[in-house]
């Protein structure tokens, strides 16, 4: 077939095709090839060539250092536990439970909810004087400054984060576990398999492409918590609390945009490696559960 | 597809590292899209009255002023034609009379070869005799100053204010207010010179306050009620008032112009003209042209040239606006920012009036705001600023302050050196600033602003209650605490004391890029605070007569020290008077012996990537030198002490003079408190000087440090955080910061 009967044919897909393909070019592709040329400058007016300078300078920058290993160190803590607790809840919802399709929309809730005024409720509970501490004064437990001590003000974005996206995690595992067929489970069981044998030889290798599906969103995710840092404690929170992207938006505050870009660059680098990598696993792993 | 594709890649990518951008087509050569500026000013600085001055279409306006004669005290009443093309003037008629010994000019109005005027004399009855007020309205020929005719205006009816509207040589209208009934009566007359016929109309049904008149494009004239901003043309046979004209409904608070150029009328909102139709003809700020509405005196349009009479500082001015291609309009100069002080809109309009070559325009990007009135706006204004700025905008010059900081935009390279122009020989050099003050803005030896003025952030006290105390450290403040059991140090809230923490810490507790906030020195500031009261404490006691710092309770010693903001020769003078030998200018409490903070004000600087550099140059020098900053007028509206030094030395010169702070009858002018006002000495000058060199400048750089110290400090005075603990958390935070800009 030549390429013009070929383009006849596929016309329609071309047409809806092209204005995506656009958009995506023109929104993504060129600003990164800009923002790519920015990093190589020593500043936008004079504008001239300074090879990998700022690279160098940006990776000895401690507060770059520091907002990537707290980037890096937030991802490997609540990614693993989302997908984890995510799939716990999901088998849980598949048993015969009541108020099943009850609970499944509570944890979808807070996706509906804007960011700003959940970030309200969590400033309200755990102020000094919020609901949290006063819970803990029944029990005649010392109030404790949440968002204001190490450690405690990780906990707090961490229960925030498992939150506002376990819901979604759990509803996509319960579709994957819904399309699981019952035959090898019902054989299983009558060969004498237990429960956790069922699961890890026969659900889980079901589960594995959503698996690495859901650890890919909940990754991304991960690395947008900056908006409710941000919205809690401001341009520069504490150490543990400060993450790539503060860094990128306080960059832009104090027109920086040298460091910005370079920062950006390293940041989609990183992001492409592991995502490649978890894109890789999920295509061979899902091969062999369509084998 | 693949070829399409990659094509498009290819592009993107040329686009992207070339720079390049799509231009839109060019309008076609010698097409007058634009317009042409022109401003000619005449004085006419002997002028103590002014009646009347309305602008012709032959680049001449005419008035009608009056001048006192400087050694016999005669007054003069000129009627002149101004050529602004020319700057010269032509006296058409002219009379001499003694003031207080004749009427008094009330209306003036010009047509044909007559100027007709209407005289007020005052009578006696008030003062218990038997004369009553005269008005009288004469037409006087002006080639020969002789009286056409004479009219009685009080046998007419007039005994209040009114307007007076010369149609042409021969005929003439007065719309007036009459107060002889309860309810005030709005009246029309016609006079006519060569009948002497009267015409009297009542307008009452039609007009609600005290009626205008104004000549239509048509020829006729019309009758505007200023309340309801509606004209009413009146018929020249009847008198009677015809279908009233309108202007668009949604404009409103406007003026009204006669009409000219195929326009009945004009209606100025704003700095936008307005045809009769409602539709917008020109908007003047677009062109250069900037004004307050009330100084428009006429605006005329003649074969599409806009000529604009302005009456400001006890001047007049023309501007022309004249169609023009766009090559031959002068290029914008863009002045942006955030928050721009009305200094700099009075520079750009003083700006354009001089240069043609160029037009200066201010954009503040308070505009962008979600709501621009808000008491505190969500600044999307700065954001989009910034993104314009990154994005290599279009400006010239930047205002700078604490949203747009000097220091940030000049380590990006966004900001020029401004050490070589100054250096380069022009008008405004090193060495026409005050001295010392260009060293306080300076980063690594480079100027990347000027400002426009400075003050100086103290603490006052009397030496003869707290004792010497040129510098204060904190372990002094509690000492004098101490020492005075009975006083309260100061009448600060915790919050102002905040406000000064902020403007030191980058001085005290920053050294090298390490911050030193978890310090006894830093502690002891916390604890020091915590010793005042809140803003809301001291509101809620307001109620119950809370005594406040000043001047008498520094000198009786209730309160030890006195916040004092000093931005003008006033204030300084004021309170060496008031604490007569016991005046010290103690400042606030620091460790490095330097109490006084140094703020400055209306701050500019040139975008590096300007292509107008000289201009940008100018305008900043122009900004700098025209010496905006009165001396005692206004003192309270100005923004410092200025940082030319010619105008201060004028300033410093002026409070010299004790013959400047005697009255009429030679005793010395007092303060607001009463006490006698006296000359600066050469000692008292020299003290200001020591106070400027020593202030610590305040850097605007560094806006997040000062929301790190406001985010933090109130969990340690509400209690809920120990002054070590805040002190660490601010360390931690601010270090953070610091580490960013490595």
């Amino acid at each position: 077939m030549t390429l013009g009967k070929r383009f006849r044919k596929h016309f329609g897909a071309y047409a809806l095709l092209y204005p995506g393909l656009l958009g995506v070019l023109l929104f993504f592709v060129l600003p990164f090839f800009v923002i790519l040329r920015y990093s190589f400058l020593n500043n936008n007016f004079s504008a001239d060539f300074v090879g990998l300078a700022q690279y160098r300078d940006l990776l000895q920058n401690t507060a770059f250092r520091l907002a990537a290993r707290n980037t890096a160190w937030f991802s490997a803590v609540v990614v693993p536990l989302t997908v984890a607790l995510a799939l716990l809840v999901a088998l849980a919802l598949n048993c015969r439970l009541p108020a099943r399709g009850w609970l499944r929309s509570v944890l979808l809730s807070p996706l509906m909810v804007p960011t700003a005024s959940v970030l309200l409720v969590w400033q309200l509970l755990f102020d000094r004087s919020g609901a949290v501490n006063q819970l803990l004064s029944l029990f005649s437990l010392p109030a404790v400054a949440w968002l204001r001590t190490a450690g405690f003000d990780r906990a707090v974005v961490i229960l925030l984060f498992l939150w506002k996206n376990l819901g979604y995690n759990v509803l996509l595992f319960s579709a994957a576990l819904t399309h699981i067929p019952k035959t090898p489970l019902e054989a299983a069981r009558i060969d004498g398999a237990g429960a956790w044998r069922r699961f890890w030889y026969i659900q889980w290798r079901y589960l594995t492409p959503t698996a690495l599906f859901v650890t890919v969103l909940t990754l991304a995710n991960s690395f947008k918590i900056f908006r409710e840092v941000y919205l809690l404690t401001g341009d520069y929170p504490s150490e543990g609390l400060y993450m790539l992207q503060h860094f990128m938006n306080n960059m832009f505050r104090t027109l920086n945009y040298q460091k910005l870009s370079t920062a950006t660059v390293i940041t989609m680098l990183v992001a492409t490696v592991v995502l490649a990598v978890l894109l890789w696993l999920e295509d061979r792993f899902g091969r062999e559960v369509e084998e | 597809m693949k070829k399409t594709i990659l094509w498009l890649t290819v592009l993107a990518l040329l686009c992207a590292l070339c720079g390049c951008h799509v231009t839109p087509a060019p309008t076609p050569a010698g097409e007058k899209t634009a317009f042409c500026r022109r401003f000619v000013s005449v004085s006419l600085e002997k002028a103590f009255a002014r009646y009347f001055t309305k602008l012709s279409t032959n680049d001449t306006y005419t008035a009608y002023y009056e001048y006192q004669n400087a050694t016999d005290g005669t007054q003069t009443a000129v009627l002149s034609q101004f050529d602004y093309a020319n700057t010269a003037e032509r006296t058409l008629y002219q009379t001499t009379f003694t003031p207080g010994n004749g009427a008094m000019p009330i209306n003036v109005s010009y047509g044909g070869d007559t100027v007709w005027i209407t005289l007020f004399t005052e009578g006696d009855l008030m003062y218990g005799g038997t004369t009553p007020d005269s008005s009288v309205l004469q037409a006087v020929n002006v080639t020969d100053g002789t009286i056409r005719r004479e009219w009685n205006l009080n046998d007419a009816g007039l005994n209040y204010s009114h307007t007076l509207l010369a149609t042409d040589a021969n005929a003439a209208y007065l719309a007036f207010q009459c107060t002889d009934t309860p309810d005030w009566t709005y009246w029309l007359i016609r006079i006519d010179i060569e009948t002497g016929e009267l015409i009297k109309e009542d307008i009452s049904d039609n007009i609600t306050t005290f009626p205008e008149l104004i000549m239509l494009g048509d020829g006729r004239v019309a009758v505007l009620d200023p309340q309801t901003e509606t004209l009413y043309p009146i018929a020249k046979d009847t008198m009677s008032l015809e279908a009233p004209l309108t202007h668009a409904e949604e404009l409103k608070d406007g003026r009204f112009f006669g009409g000219s150029g195929g326009e009945n009328f004009f209606y100025l909102a704003e700095e936008t003209l307005y045809g009769a139709d409602g539709d917008p003809l020109i908007d003047f700020s677009e062109w250069g042209v900037n004004f307050t509405k009330d100084a428009v005196r006429d605006i005329t349009l003649q074969d599409g040239v806009y000529r604009v009479l302005l009456f400001e500082n006890d001047a007049f001015g023309v501007y022309t606006l004249t169609p023009c291609t766009a090559a031959e309009a002068a290029p914008t100069l863009r002045i942006a920012g955030y928050e721009v002080g009305d200094g700099i809109h009075a520079a750009a309009s003083a700006f354009n009036r001089t240069r043609f070559d160029y037009t200066a325009r201010v954009i503040d990007y308070r505009q962008y705001d979600d709501d621009p009135n808000a008491l505190y706006p969500d600044k999307a204004g700065v954001t989009k600023l910034n993104t314009e700025l990154l994005a290599g905008g279009d400006f010239d010059v930047l205002y700078l302050n604490e949203y747009l900081s000097s220091a940030v935009l000049a380590k990006q390279g966004t900001l020029l050196d401004l050490y070589p122009l100054l250096d380069a020989g022009g008008a405004v050099t090193r060495d026409t600033f005050v001295p010392r003050i260009l060293e306080k803005t300076e980063t690594d030896g480079h100027l990347y602003s000027l400002s426009i003025a400075f003050a100086l952030n103290t603490m006052l006290s009397d030496r003869r209650v707290i004792g010497e105390y040129p510098t204060l450290s904190v372990a002094d403040w509690h000492a004098l605490q101490a020492a005075h059991p009975n006083a309260d140090v100061t009448d600060m809230a915790e919050e102002t004391f905040m406000y000064y923490l902020s403007d030191i810490a980058v001085h005290d507790f920053i050294k090298d890029g390490t911050a030193q906030f978890d310090t006894d020195t830093f502690i002891a500031y916390l604890e020091t605070m915590a010793t005042l009261e809140s803003a809301d404490e001291k509101l809620a006691q307001l109620g119950q007569g809370l005594p406040v710092a000043d001047y008498a309770t520094v000198a009786d010693g209730t309160f030890l020290l006195m916040p004092l903001f000093l931005r003008n020769l006033s204030f300084y003078q004021r309170a060496l008077c008031n604490l007569a030998d016991g005046a010290q200018f103690t400042g606030y409490p620091t460790e490095n012996g330097v109490g006084h903070v140094m703020e400055f004000a209306d701050t500019l600087g040139i975008f590096a990537a300007t292509d107008k550099k000289d201009a940008a140059w100018d305008f900043l020098q122009l900004t700098v030198t025209e010496n905006r900053l009165g001396l005692s007028e206004g003192a309270f509206e100005q923004p410092g002490f200025p940082t030319d030094r010619a105008s201060f030395e004028a300033q410093l010169d002026y409070y010299r003079d004790a013959a400047n702070f005697v009255n009429n009858i030679g005793t010395p002018q007092t303060t607001f408190e009463g006490a006698p006002l006296r000359a600066l000495t050469e000692e008292d000058i020299d003290r200001l000087y020591e106070m400027i060199d020593a202030a610590k400048p305040l850097v605007q750089a560094d806006r997040a440090i000062i929301d790190i110290l406001e985010d933090e400090v109130p969990y340690f005075l509400k209690g809920e955080a120990t002054a070590a603990d805040t002190a660490a958390r601010i360390q931690e935070r601010v270090q953070l910061y610091l580490n960013e800009q490595q």
